[in-house]
């Protein structure tokens, strides 16, 4: 009687610790283990929110077999300087502009933290985001590609994007003389 | 079995289609077309209208304006961005002259003395020249025409009214086009009895809001004189006014 009433009450406290954590431990596809801040995940990925409300949560890794670690570091590195980032009413004021698209500017430590990152690096988190429901580091990843492409000849972004060219020389001709004014500098 | 992305990618996998189409969306329009020679798959998304309605929705207005050149008797039109760079030009309209006044996605130019409009559409950098009476209108008796854009509301539909006049500025004509969705053909003109409260028309105090073409008296004064439904194709009397 004793043993199961001591055990039962082991069970309670480990389940009332699980839930007081503030981090979670995500597992990347090649197994390495990462913690974030539980606050911080659940503000910033939906797909982990409904993890961590649903319950879902791994102690010992919750497994995302989709993400690697390089990505998956990235990706929690984000979110825990995120938590510490308290956007200051002057970033604020100078976000509003006449343009009324929804997209916020990238504060100044978003676009030093993909800046400094290589090509298969941003497009491994630009996956990563994608796939754990993170619109904002989805926005900024896909801003900062964007301004890579801008300055890019069609050659080069089948090379950065890896693909194939399936014009024939003559279709390729065509539509260059067809949009011959895109192709000079103002 | 649970695919792995990271390692597809690296083996010559794209990035997934979602996210090129969000990446593009980013992109001035002038870089966009440059891409239509990436691969076909990249030219068939960016004449699509759900990525061109989606890149207007990020873009900032774009601004026109007919500008004529400082030798001989040319005139080009130019889209500009809001801070004044230059995105593209059109240069070989033949001396247009009147730019429609409008704040849509279409610029309608207009030459004198009107025998013909052209219909650009600079995000997708398609041109449409439109013109041409119907088989059986005297167009001796029609030395000038007035063409205004517009959009009806709330069906979308883009409209050319054309507004044929005499010598001495009273309307003979009205005609009204339907411009399909990508600028693709031209035209047919639908011929509309003038109405009455019309009486002389120069084409230059107009202009279109949310589908009603607004137009102002030439003759006595500069009150407006009336408005025009691109809709329902009647013009909507404003006796009073």
């Amino acid at each position: 009687m004793e043993v199961d009433k001591g055990k039962g009450e082991a069970e309670e406290t480990r389940k009332v610790a699980e839930a007081d954590r503030d981090t979670v431990t995500l597992k990347s596809s090649d197994g390495k283990l990462f913690e974030v801040s539980k606050e911080a995940a659940a503000r910033l990925s939906t797909v982990l929110a409904g993890m961590i409300a649903g319950g879902s949560i791994d102690d010992n890794g919750t497994d995302l077999k989709q993400i690697g670690s390089e990505a998956l570091e990235n990706v929690v590195d984000y979110c825990n300087k995120h938590a510490n980032s308290i956007p200051s009413a002057a970033l604020i004021s100078s976000s509003i502009s006449f343009n009324t698209a929804p997209f916020k500017e990238p504060e100044e430590w978003e676009r030093k933290f993909v800046d400094r990152l290589s090509h298969d690096a941003l497009f491994d988190l630009v996956e990563a985001a994608n796939f754990l429901g993170m619109e904002r580091l989805l926005d900024v990843t896909c801003h900062k590609i964007s301004e890579m492409m801008k300055g890019k000849s069609p050659d080069q972004i089948r090379e950065v994007f890896n693909i194939k060219n399936d014009y024939t020389k003559e279709e390729l001709e065509e539509i260059r003389q067809e949009l011959a004014w895109a192709f000079y500098d103002d | 079995m649970e695919v792995n992305l990271h390692r597809l990618r690296r083996s010559g996998f794209l990035l997934p289609d979602d996210i090129i189409f969000d990446v593009l969306t980013r992109l001035p329009a002038k870089v966009l077309c440059r891409f239509k020679c990436v691969c076909k798959g990249w030219r068939a998304l960016l004449s699509d209208q759900a990525f061109i309605a989606a890149h207007k929705s990020v873009a900032a207005p774009l601004i026109a304006g007919v500008f004529r050149l400082p030798r001989g008797n040319n005139f080009e039109l130019r889209v500009m961005d809001m801070d004044g760079i230059i995105l593209r030009v059109f240069k070989n309209m033949p001396t247009p002259r009147f730019l429609a006044p409008t704040r849509l996605d279409l610029i309608c130019v207009y030459n004198v003395p009107g025998d013909f409009a052209t219909i650009v559409d600079p995000a997708a950098g398609r041109v449409l020249l439109i013109g041409g009476h119907n088989p059986g209108v005297d167009t001796s008796t029609l030395p000038h025409s007035y063409y205004s854009l517009g959009r009806a509301a709330p069906s979308g539909v883009y409209k050319v009214l054309r507004v044929d006049v005499a010598f001495d500025g009273r309307v003979q004509l009205c005609e009204i086009a339907t411009i399909d969705d990508d600028c693709g053909s031209e035209p047919a003109w639908r011929e509309r009895h003038v109405p009455s409260a019309i009486t002389h028309w120069y084409g230059e105090e107009e202009a279109t809001v949310n589908g009603i073409l607004y137009f102002m008296s030439c003759v006595d004064d500069d009150t407006p004189q009336g408005c025009y439904s691109m809709l329902d194709e009647e013009r909507r009397l404003d006796e009073d006014g």
